[in-house]
């Protein structure tokens, strides 16, 4: 007879890199069955996007086998991702279980298609994810995803419907302003339109909300971290020494209003040269790593310079999507699983503090 | 220090539970007098604007809400309602 603690031991040994512990104490085996010889048992992870799935089901598997008089083992992964928002407390409806702003210091930096791109991997990876484009001067996303002609849907309360496109709920500045809007805003338009947007839009169910916001560190940011709990957030900086001297303010800002940095993305970071496949350094290599350990902050990863990437892009297919397998597309992939692990292992270290707790109504 | 618990306390005062447990009380003219805001501080000297005699005694929040993960935001009983209230003030008042 084959007992559930045989089955749960053989497998005390398979760590989670991230947690720190063995998934049998994080309570990841779930609906555990045994049958004769025949063991068949799930592994919830806390996210979809978790880079080491195919190592634990491997290692799952090998150490099941060894318990003797086992002849048939099932295995299915699935996946829970924790929330580290509550969501009467994000500011959004929907019930959000993490919100991650995607933000640069200076602009030109491709934080919108690295926002594209990473949302679309994380759904790849079967997560449920929101990709919300704030920013209110220069709103790319619309064009990054290949959606033209955008039909709201708006609701009898004048909530607003997210469109869905590559398996993404998408809402975006551009969106709701037509080409005559004005470009110019004072501090109190650009806090009120915000927050207005942030209100209205209705997401429903994400395990991810990627925020796209306008570079810098001004009213929008200010307003959107005031307004939005967020769960963390990812910098986006290219290589050169001042571009990665002006993402270490985006951080301070983060710092200053208790938002988690999960990490520097260096996009552009080499070129790979279509024909002969050899790497050029175009601006001075390893800058953001460098910046990384100095301001001790993860390096999440380095994202080469494709001419496909920025061709693709201006058709409205991000590179994740239209070419899984290129270098630029693996980087994407890699660098949403570190960031959905950060996140898991920042909520199960951290649990929510109750929003409820900190609203009060006089009496 | 994030709080985790806010609880009124009388007509005019309430306290704010932090995680370590300790418990930190206001009175809230005191609060209000305190406002860092743009039309209660000047943003570019750090002089006081408002007029600390301006604040009725009896005042009161009308509700308070979290701010992102950082602060406090009260609407005041006067109808003051631009201040945010950093966690890391309202430890230190």
């Amino acid at each position: 007879m084959i007992t559930e603690n045989q089955i749960l031991d053989s497998m005390r040994h398979i760590i989670d890199p991230d947690l720190g512990q063995d998934i049998v104490s994080l309570g990841f085996i779930k609906n555990l069955t045994i049958d004769g010889g025949k063991v068949s048992f799930a592994i919830e992870l806390t996210t979809p996007a978790c880079p080491v799935k195919e190592q634990f089901k491997r290692a799952a598997h090998d150490a099941v086998s060894k318990v003797p008089g086992i002849t048939d083992i099932e295995i299915t992964m699935t996946a829970q991702v924790r929330a580290q928002s509550a969501s009467t407390s994000t500011g959004l409806t929907g019930n959000i279980k993490n919100v991650i702003a995607i933000a640069s210091g200076k602009g030109g930096v491709g934080k919108s298609t690295v926002a594209a791109n990473l949302a679309c991997a994380l759904a790849e990876m079967g997560a449920s994810v929101g990709l919300l484009d704030a920013d209110i001067y220069g709103p790319s996303v619309p064009t990054l995803l290949g959606i033209t002609a955008p039909k709201l849907t708006v609701r009898e309360d004048k909530k607003v419907l997210p469109l869905e496109t590559y398996n993404l709920k998408i809402m975006s500045m551009g969106f709701l302003l037509d080409d005559n809007s004005p470009v110019i805003w004072r501090g109190p338009m650009v806090h009120g339109i915000l927050q207005q947007f942030l209100g209205q839009v209705v997401w429903g169910d994400l395990d991810y909300l990627l925020i796209d916001l306008p570079p810098g560190t001004g009213d929008a940011q200010l307003t959107i971290t005031q307004s939005a709990n967020l769960s963390g957030a990812v910098i986006v900086t290219t290589p050169q020494a001042m571009a990665i001297g002006i993402a270490q303010k985006g951080l301070k800002m983060f710092g200053q209003v208790n938002v988690p940095i999960l990490g520097m993305v260096e996009n552009m970071s080499h070129f790979s040269c279509p024909h002969c496949h050899e790497r050029s350094e175009i601006f001075r290599h390893g800058g953001t790593e460098r910046a990384c350990e100095q301001l001790n902050v993860p390096f999440l990863g380095e994202v080469p310079m494709e001419g496909a990437i920025s061709v693709q892009g201006d058709e409205g297919v991000p590179i994740v999507m239209s070419d899984p397998g290129s270098k630029a597309a693996t980087a994407f992939f890699q660098i949403a699983g570190s960031i959905a692990a950060k996140l898991s292992t920042q909520a199960m270290q951290k649990p929510q503090t109750a929003a409820e707790g900190l609203s009060l109504d006089w009496k | 220090m994030q709080p985790v618990k806010l609880e009124q306390n009388s007509a005019t005062d309430f306290s704010i539970h932090w995680e370590d447990g300790h418990i930190s009380k206001y009175h809230s003219a005191d609060l209000r007098r305190a406002c860092a805001c743009a039309s209660c501080v000047n943003e570019w000297t750090g002089e006081k604007q408002l007029d600390d005699k301006k604040v009725p005694e009896d005042i009161h929040p009308v509700n308070i809400r979290p701010a992102g993960n950082y602060a406090l935001h009260i609407q005041w009983s006067d109808g003051h309602a631009t201040g945010f209230y950093s966690f890391e003030m309202l430890r230190k008042l």
